[in-house]
């Protein structure tokens, strides 16, 4: 995939668009008490976000005038990361009710294969044994209550 | 000279086997617990505790604090090999230490990491030992207007380390800020940015943003090389210790960052993460060759990780003096006193002078220990950068969540960790750097609330900032270093042309 000349003045407009937004939505924290003295709670989020508008605006200004070097990044692999990102939602949405125990051997194998494009059995068992290793570290050693799923 | 003798006494009490045992497991277990992403020494503490209970006072305190030390300092282990911090106070070691790790010098960073922890941690015990009284006082003196300013210096790092590219480092930087501000306000009360989302309320929490930037979006990062390459080859080891020469260059950086980290260390809320960064930017403002920061150099992790460990002695300054604990470790370690019938303070001093003492020839002791471990350990935890990515990327996503997921016990920081790494992959792609909005993201709140609370305490006049000496020292320091950067810029312009065009 390649890269957009001015992906900078792109993103400049978004950020700008994004600092307006919560510029609008910090308008809204007035508290119900006054104190003497007292900056709302408000005043900071709004601050920043005007730091944010300034300098998106002048990011913009500087890619579009070509101040600036363009950015060069590939994203020839972009289609990988977008299915290994797909399935860490996964992971994270069916961890609740699958349980730890079932649902990271599998995602740790399904990334494995992602990352060498082939399903090998050589491959698994470092990662099916790195895995059991962790959970036995947190969950059993250190008590931290991972999510049992229907193992209950 | 009377702290001296006593300091003799201590060590003869001890050095028994059982205390030396209790030192040596309780480094070990620490060193263990900080590499651990999520897990950090107050937790540690906190779950060990209980192997405790048997035990006497001397033993069982030594052995707690050599866990602080030592996970303080385990940190810097998976920050430098797998670029996840174990700790927020390692997250100024992932800059350098990684570089360096991949550019096949794991070991070399590994031993700088343990001899600057251990010379900072060692810096700091003897600060402790002989001017804990004072330095506590000069501790009490700090109000919201001094930790603001403070904050503020702190905050100030963020031109340096946007140098390269500064209107993209500020924007991170205030995304940072922006990020701080949500939760409920703790002035007024007023919840921000929640969305009605429960789990908001009590803001973004720092450990899954910092796993998400620096681990997740490493590997996508490294999914996409190794789809693009089929597999790409690890560079070979070759560094696996420093060197007298390497202990040299960096032994000013290592003075300096002691300095600092005690200093900060002693200040009740302020800790390990923010002495580290402050003694980054110090350790960069003062080298000879800054442009070297951030691609793998010494002093990169010589600095933070030297302040980290000296602000686990500085942290004990105000508990044994005041009783006043100032950090979420000491504030478990107050627990742990108080089970062994002892209460941390002035008092501690007059009627247990032994065990104070005790106490701080254990420090000591535990700093050995960990120093010990990890130079033993550098060769060994080397061959992590040997793993395959078949390996380590799925290692590391599993380590990440539970890490995240440890914290809080909740599976939205998981979420929020794995959103971070999409937003950390898609900040390198784009040439934003990430370290600005890690450091906006750890002093932004504070600076703010201390800033507010500040203004209410002076009834609305805002020269309480400029007024307070203290204050007044580090917001001049704080703008000093905001202009440098621009002050180098104009310089360097300047002089590209002055400089007449060759033939």
């Amino acid at each position: 995939m390649k890269n957009f000349r001015y992906i900078n003045s792109v993103l400049g407009v978004c950020l700008f668009a994004f600092g307006f937004l919560i510029f609008r939505e910090a308008g809204n924290y007035v508290p119900e008490i006054e104190i003497d003295g007292q900056v709302g709670a408000h005043a900071f989020p709004q601050l920043f976000a005007v730091a944010l508008m300034v300098l998106s605006a002048l990011m913009a200004l500087l890619d579009l005038k070509k101040l600036t070097k363009p950015t060069t990044a590939s994203f020839a692999g972009i289609g990988a990361v977008a299915v290994t990102a797909g399935f860490c939602y996964a992971f994270w949405y069916f961890l609740p009710e699958v349980g730890f125990l079932i649902m990271a051997p599998l995602f740790a194998c399904t990334v494995t294969a992602i990352t060498t494009r082939r399903f090998r059995i050589m491959d698994m068992i470092p990662v099916l044994l790195v895995v059991f290793a962790v959970y036995f570290v947190f969950a059993n050693l250190l008590k931290v209550p991972v999510p049992a799923g229907f193992l209950g | 000279m009377e702290s001296a003798l006593l300091m003799l006494e201590g060590f003869k009490d001890v050095v028994t086997l059982q205390n030396l045992l209790s030192v040596f497991v309780g480094s070990a277990l620490g060193i263990s617990i900080g590499a651990l992403p999520g897990l950090n020494a107050s937790m540690g503490i906190a779950l060990l505790l209980p192997l405790t209970y048997g035990m006497s006072a001397l033993p069982a305190i030594v052995m707690l604090l050599s866990i602080y030390c030592g996970a303080i300092y385990g940190g810097s282990i998976t920050a430098i090999l797998l670029r996840t911090p174990g700790t927020t106070a390692a997250a100024c070691t992932v800059f350098d230490g990684y570089e360096m790790a991949q550019n096949g010098e794991p070991g070399r960073a590994l031993s700088m990491a343990a001899t600057a922890s251990f010379i900072g941690g060692i810096f700091s015990v003897i600060v402790l030992i002989f001017l804990s009284p004072p330095l506590a006082r000069m501790a009490l003196m700090f109000g919201p207007a001094e930790y603001f300013a403070l904050c503020f210096f702190g905050l100030s790092i963020i031109s340096s380390l946007a140098a390269e590219n500064m209107v993209k480092g500020l924007i991170s930087a205030v995304i940072g800020l922006l990020l701080g501000t949500a939760g409920l306000d703790i002035v007024t009360g007023v919840p921000r940015f929640t969305f009605d989302i429960v789990e908001l309320l009590n803001g973004i929490s720092f450990i899954p943003v910092l796993i998400g930037l620096f681990a997740v979006s490493q590997i996508f990062i490294t999914v996409e090389k190794e789809i693009q390459e089929l597999g790409g080859v690890k560079q070979a080891i070759s560094g696996l210790t420093i060197s007298l020469k390497d202990l040299v260059s960096v032994t000013g950086t290592v003075i300096r960052s002691s300095i600092i980290g005690t200093l900060v260390g002693i200040l009740p809320g302020a800790g390990a993460t923010m002495s580290s960064f402050i003694s980054y930017n110090e350790a960069r403002r003062w080298s000879k060759t800054p442009e070297k920061f951030g691609k793998g150099c010494l002093e990169g992790i010589a600095a933070p990780e030297a302040a980290n460990n000296a602000a686990t002695g500085g942290a004990m300054v105000p508990l044994l003096s005041l009783g006043i604990p100032g950090s979420e470790t000491t504030a478990v370690l107050v627990g742990a006193f108080m089970i062994q019938g002892l209460r941390p303070g002035p008092l501690l001093f007059r009627e247990n002078p032994d065990l104070v003492y005790g106490l701080f020839a254990g420090m000591v002791l535990a700093n050995i220990a960990f120093f010990v471990l990890g130079m033993l350990g550098a060769r060994l935890f080397s061959q992590v950068t040997k793993i395959p990515n078949r390996v380590l990327v799925p290692m590391i996503l599993i380590l990440a969540t539970i890490g995240s997921f440890a914290e809080n016990n909740s599976l939205s920081d998981v979420f929020l960790m794995f959103s971070f790494g999409v937003v950390g992959y898609f900040m390198r792609k784009f040439e934003f750097p990430v370290a600005p909005l890690v450091l906006a993201l750890v002093l932004g709140p504070m600076a703010e609330s201390n800033f507010r609370r500040g203004l209410i305490i002076s009834a609305g006049d805002w020269t309480t900032f400029f007024t307070r000496p203290i204050s007044l020292v580090f917001l001049a320091l704080g703008f000093a270093t905001l202009i440098m950067p621009f002050i180098r810029m104009i310089r360097d312009h300047r002089k590209t042309r002055e400089v007449p065009p060759s033939e």
